[in-house]
């Protein structure tokens, strides 16, 4: 009815037209809400929220040492405060901040409506706001983590964190971190595949390039830490020793798992921060980014340099000088496409005419921190220093040197950039620049002075100090700095209220700028562009004020609604031509309903109920299956016309549809998170005491055989199921069962055949393997039965069998992953025997 | 042909394995050779494996850069895309290039297992 209405529409037409199938009624369907603007607000807001009540216990921790012997808070509290501090700025705020903006820009910048997976989005929020609600409750009961941010073991095993407090920061965390892996597939979907026509991957604006990098660090980086989590809660629940060095476990496990996600966390952090000022710089110096394609280049070897020096935290624990030396050139060498990054944007400025606007001061603040930061992190680099170094305040001052400075002031810059786009207003600037300078000012005063303090050998995370230490002067300066940055802050927000509240309104694009946010009006309509753009310039050369009007007027590709759907275009990954057109789902509760499911799950585990464990587990499940009937066609669909004389296919019809890519992300999640539980597993071999255990575990090979066989059987009848798709229920029946034999066999392995798994380490990593890949294959038989489900109910057809291609990456990857595991005991036992020769 | 995202991450793609082998060999090498810190300063065999293998691995490197230099001098498709790949990976391997001897050189004289 609606294309019939639209042959040829007015911008106010058609955006009315848009607007009934993207809106978001107000009320409680906003709950239901799945749009990328609106998850993207929220998650900037919350993350904001978050910021405050870190600033706030940053306040008190300042307050606390500001004077010597100070009675402010106990050592208890002091340890809660210090640590909710930490964590709820890394995991709270930096990284579920710069997910919002990502999640609110990045569609615009691609010339899209939205990001692949809308009700991911939704899901994720939801998981880090009820994620994060838990450590904002456990410190409001005074049962907040306490053993640092970075939990080391033994402080935070059972002898010495008996409460929930550990618990918490374990399973609060692992909650908040499925948001960010949600985040991770679903920016590298988006940059990969719906972007505008005629985009090519060398004519991405530099941003998307940036998040590309930074999501795929983060599929890689996050799995270690959440395998961490879990072999710490399982120590912590069910007494598995792999980190009592008593039974064969190592504390140095946690610290290798722990810093191979958080040294890549730092960069994770940095580069989305420095993708905003790539794209701002270049708008206030009037020039092209200099060395764009050398940009790229640096990103690629910095996210690959980050993950190579996650030891240069842990100097200090008694390393092979040769293997020091790997990390500590590493270390120093990532410094390098940093640089790289600083050159390009000193050569953009003097190619142009730099308008020294507030963002732009924002920017030189960034600067002037960030190089200070870097210097100190080379410094700590070189392992002599770091001995010396090693748990001081310097390496308070260089962290946080690093962290504001090369988050902080970025992000800054980038609000009052953006803010304009979110408000239709443009900030009227009168508190701003003495905001900024407050901010400079105070956050030199307080962060310089540390590494004053920590040269004179103050170490961190002591709750006080006594009068003759020498530090009470420096650290009462600090401490005022400290008050002087707050200050700042709240003139920041005072100015955002007051920009949001008296901005002057303006029409389109008032900084001049060349990428396609700008493009559209502002604040943005739920569907961003009224038909979706084709590019023949790098994205950030355009001209928006040209390309808007046409794009309003439906001059662009699916410039009309079609039977209330929301669609975008898919593009080939390379190249940028259009591929496909993509469906998105409607507007749902269910990704609120999931992801407090998720929630009962991981209290359940907290609190120890775990007969409601497995329940809220299969409601999860269920919950996930139910997303499954929105975007499902009962029949093929063929082309359709999407504008400018093409007809294109829709995603359920393609050889691999954003889903497809999606899968092969998370299974590479998966594969990295399973390669860590083996690096584990290895590494306690390697060096942890008390190996061989005293009862090497004997396994007879009919258990692992059985489980191999099972589990080829089930990638071949996997395969069979996709390839004879839609008579494939046999075949799938197939896959089901065999997964089910070898779940069975895997479960009877790890639990009545092999050694009491608290007994030792190797005991309880042979366990833990088999138990991982069990679960692999009970939701491998999931999948086969819904497969058979959605032929049943005639979704699936020759063309439409993209559900079955899917089933068939899940069992392939089982089926390696399973054989892996049932060998993992023989190669266990046989490396122990070796020992015991 | 080499998909572009790939031929783009490849040379440190290749660093980052010999990373992961060489902090692999040297660990499970010091442990094989037990906990006699006294003679473990000197096994020739396990250095020698370590050498091998940066030398080996620093030569590939090394030739895929040249060869991705070679590709990029040569070959004008006149396709922005193809281009834009090609520089970018060179620059990628010359990084790997420079990366390898600095990262791992102290294979040669550095202490294997003392700490």
């Amino acid at each position: 009815m609606i294309e019939e209405d639209m042959k040829n529409p007015s911008p106010v037409a058609l955006h009315k037209a848009f607007e009934r199938v993207w809106g978001t009624p107000p009320g409680l369907a906003r709950l239901a809400a799945v749009n990328h603007n609106i998850i993207g607000k929220r998650f900037m807001l919350t993350a904001l929220v978050f910021f405050a009540i870190g600033g706030l216990l940053a306040m008190l921790i300042r307050t606390q040492l500001a004077s010597s012997e100070s009675a402010f808070m106990d050592a208890e509290q002091y340890a809660q405060v210090f640590t909710m501090h930490g964590s709820i700025m890394m995991f709270l705020f930096a990284i579920p901040f710069f997910e919002g903006v990502a999640i609110y820009l990045l569609p615009k910048l691609l010339g899209t409506r939205d990001l692949a997976f809308p009700r991911l989005t939704a899901y994720g929020y939801w998981c880090y706001l009820f994620g994060g609600s838990m450590l904002i409750a456990a410190l409001i009961g005074g049962v907040a983590p306490n053993s640092g941010w970075f939990m080391y073991p033994p402080l935070s095993s059972n002898s010495y964190s008996p409460g929930i407090n550990a618990d918490v920061w374990l399973l609060a965390i692992t909650f908040v971190e499925i948001s960010a892996l949600a985040a991770a597939i679903e920016i590298m979907v988006t940059v990969l595949k719906l972007r505008a026509a005629g985009m090519s991957l060398d004519k991405m604006p530099i941003f998307a390039w940036y998040m590309l990098v930074v999501a795929a660090m983060m599929l890689v980086g996050f799995p270690p830490l959440i395998i961490g989590s879990v072999l710490l809660e399982l120590e912590r629940a069910f007494d598995l020793p792999f980190f009592d060095p008593g039974r064969g476990g190592d504390p140095l496990l946690w610290q290798h798992l722990f810093w191979l996600f958080g040294h890549p966390e730092v960069y994770i952090i940095f580069l989305p921060a420095a993708g905003a000022i790539s794209t701002i710089l270049p708008v206030f110096a009037g020039a092209p980014l200099a060395g764009y394609r050398l940009i790229v280049a640096a990103l690629v070897a910095m996210a690959f340099l980050s993950f190579g020096l996650w030891v240069h935290h842990m100097y200090a624990v008694g390393i092979p000088h040769v293997a020091l030396s790997f990390f500590s050139a590493a270390s120093a060498l990532v410094a390098v496409p940093t640089g790289i990054q600083i050159f390009a944007w000193l050569a953009t400025l003097s190619q142009g005419r730099p308008r020294f606007s507030v963002p732009m001061l924002h920017i030189l603040g960034f600067m002037f921190t960030f190089v200070i930061g870097g210097l100190t992190g080379v410094m700590l680099a070189i392992v002599p220093f770091d001995w010396q170094a090693h748990d001081t305040h310097f390496v308070v001052a260089h962290l946080h040197y690093v962290l504001v400075g090369g988050f902080v002031f970025p992000m800054l810059a980038a609000a009052y950039y953006w803010l304009p786009h979110l408000s239709g207003r443009q900030p009227v600037q009168h508190l701003s620049q003495a905001a900024f300078w407050m901010l400079f000012i105070g956050f030199n005063v307080t962060f310089f002075m540390m590494h004053l303090t920590g040269l004179r050998g103050m170490p961190r995370r002591i709750f006080e100090y006594p009068v003759e230490s020498g530090w009470e002067t420096l650290n009462f300066i600090s401490s005022m700095g400290s008050f002087v940055m707050t200050m700042g802050f709240a003139l920041v927000a005072l100015d955002f209220i007051l920009l949001f509240r008296f901005g002057r309104r303006f029409r389109r694009n008032p900084w001049r700028a060349g990428t396609l946010e700008w493009a559209m009006a502002t604040p943005p309509p739920s569907y961003n562009f009224a038909s979706l753009p084709s590019i023949e310039r790098r994205a950030d050369l355009l001209d928006p004020d040209q390309l808007g009007s046409q794009l309003a007027s439906g001059k662009g590709y699916l410039g009309v609604p079609r039977q209330a759907r929301m669609e975008l275009l898919a593009v080939e990954m390379l190249s940028g031509t259009p591929e496909h057109v993509v469906r998105l789902p409607r507007r749902t509760f269910l990704p609120l309903w999931t992801a407090a499911a998720t929630g009962c799950f991981f209290l359940s585990l907290l609190f120890k109920l775990y007969w409601l464990t497995p329940i809220t587990f299969a409601s999860i499940i269920l919950l996930f299956l139910l997303w499954s009937g929105d975007t499902a066609e009962k029949t093929d669909v063929g082309s359709l016309p999407v504008g400018r004389g093409r007809k294109l296919p829709p995603h359920i019809e393609m050889a691999r549809p954003p889903s497809w890519w999606a899968m092969i992300f998370a299974l590479a999640a998966d594969a990295t998170a399973y390669v860590s539980l083996l690096f584990g597993c290895l590494f306690l071999w390697v060096s942890a005491p008390n190996w061989p255990p005293q009862q090497v575990p004997h396994v007879e090979s009919t258990g692992p055989a059985i489980a191999a066989i099972a589990l080829v059987t089930a990638a071949w009848a996997g395969r069979s199921a996709a390839a004879r798709s839609p008579h494939a229920v046999g075949w799938l029946a197939l896959t089901g069962i065999a997964h089910l034999v070898a779940a069975a066999t895997l479960i009877w392995l790890a639990t009545a055949a092999l050694p009491d798994p608290r007994s030792h380490a190797l005991a309880s990593s042979v366990f833990v393997v088999l138990a991982y890949a069990a679960l692999r294959s009970g939701l491998g038989i999931i999948i086969s039965g819904y497969g058979i489900w959605r032929i049943r109910s005639g979704y699936v057809s020759q063309r439409r069998s993209v559900d079955l291609r899917l089933g068939r990456l899940w069992h392939d990857f089982s089926a390696i992953a399973g054989l892996t595991a049932a060998g993992f005991p023989f190669v266990m036992a046989s490396l122990a025997c070796e020992l015991s020769r | 042909m080499i998909n572009p995202i790939i031929s783009i991450m490849a040379g440190f793609l290749l660093w980052s394995v010999l990373f992961v082998t060489l902090y692999g060999v040297q660990a499970t090498g010091c442990h094989l050779a037990g906990l006699d810190v006294s003679t473990i300063g000197n096994r020739p065999a396990l250095r020698a494996v370590l050498v091998a293998l940066f030398l080996v691995s620093f030569a590939v490197i090394i030739l895929f850069h040249r060869r991705a230099r070679r590709r990029r001098m040569r070959r004008d498709s006149g396709n922005d895309m193809d281009a834009f790949s090609r520089e970018v990976a060179t620059h990628v391997w010359l990084g790997a290039a420079i990366a390898t001897p600095l990262c791992f050189g102290g294979v040669i004289w550095l202490t294997l297992c003392g700490t």
